[in-house]
């Protein structure tokens, strides 16, 4: 029951249905989900307008984009324009850090994490930590890199590995 | 998954925290959920930080910023974050794997307003990884769709003056091959 309103609400979102919503909502059984229960309650609100989301926010979701589509959201306006110019002309730095207590999973999590936005950083910095050997740290992060940034050669990648067994 | 106030989780003995949006909705939450939101947290600390001497403390916390609707979205994702997280302590694929599942659900009954809103109020909140996950969600949502779509998607008029729009196009043609179907 409370699906189907939320399907019609859906059409005809600008439409009022909060009396029937709730209505049907105090009757419907404990099966729908919490969420669902939350919409059926709104009342009169103005939604807020895209126009809200600052530059910030607006380079949080477009950083996201692949690179076609991050090229034709440069056309959409000139906020967007401008965000998207300014995302390609900052000298980009990703940093991550691992507690990880395995190796291999610490160096996954910490490459995962700087190279996790489709336009790649310039500069990584990526920490994992301590009590590992040096020479199999060493190893598994050259491997890591060769296997993950082939066609990557302008990234620069310093690991930090904190205190080494000898 | 509990509604707010009503039916508190009967497992749960930790404290409740009081949070007051700005259409004068009050939402009792958990600390556990209330901490994930950092401009909560920052509040109860200093409140906390205040009245160590008097020994009395404000529960009630006021987001003048937060329409009650966008919350009550937060407060269900932030909840179902952290079952997802406990449920998998020890596993962080499967905890992946759960949360996406969780995720997908979760965006077929958001509209593309919705995101702007609930974008605003986790911004607000300081909610990162409900930022991340709404900012991800419209990313995926215009991604490969033509300038027109996106406008229309958001509401947005085109800005430029005449012949700019056309040289931008131009410069990025090659993008707008094999976009979607509007």
């Amino acid at each position: 029951m409370a699906e189907v309103i939320i399907r019609i609400r859906h059409h005809l979102h600008h439409i009022e249905f909060s009396q029937e919503a709730e209505t049907s909502c105090s009757s419907s059984s404990s099966s729908s989900s919490s969420l669902s229960k939350l919409r059926m309650t709104k009342t009169h609100r103005t939604t807020p307008r895209f126009e809200e989301i600052n530059a910030d926010l607006l380079q949080n979701i477009l950083e996201r984009l692949p690179v076609p589509s991050f090229a034709s959201a440069t056309c959409v306006s000139k906020l967007w324009n401008r965000v998207c110019n300014r995302i390609l002309s900052r000298p980009k730095l990703a940093s991550a850090l691992s507690l990880n207590p395995s190796l291999h999973m610490a160096v996954e999590e910490v490459f995962d994490k700087v190279l996790s936005k489709p336009i790649r950083p310039h500069f990584a910095l990526a920490s994992i930590g301590s009590g590992f050997s040096l020479i199999d740290a060493f190893r598994l992060v050259v491997w890591t890199i060769l296997l993950r940034m082939f066609f990557v050669f302008e990234v620069e990648v310093i690991v930090v590995l904190g205190g080494f067994k000898a | 998954m509990s509604n707010q106030s009503e039916s508190p989780n009967p497992t749960s003995s930790s404290n409740k925290i009081t949070l007051k949006t700005s259409d004068n909705e009050v939402f009792e939450v958990e600390e556990a959920v209330a901490m994930k939101f950092c401009t909560v947290k920052q509040y109860f600390d200093d409140e906390n930080n205040n009245n160590v001497t008097s020994g009395t403390s404000t529960t009630l916390i006021p987001l003048p910023n937060v329409e009650s609707h966008p919350l009550a979205i937060l407060i269900t994702y932030c909840k179902k974050h952290l079952e997802i997280k406990a449920n998998n302590a020890d596993n962080k694929k499967e905890m992946e794997i759960d949360m996406e599942h969780y995720e997908r659900e979760f965006l077929k009954n958001v509209m593309p307003q919705e995101l702007t809103e609930l974008i605003l109020a986790a911004n607000y909140l300081n909610f990162k990884e409900a930022l991340d996950f709404f900012c991800r969600a419209v990313a995926s949502a215009i991604q490969n769709k033509s300038v027109e779509y996106v406008r229309k998607f958001f509401g947005l008029e085109s800005d430029f003056k005449p012949g700019e729009e056309e040289k931008l196009r131009e410069e990025f043609a090659w993008s707008f091959e094999g976009v979607d179907e509007d």
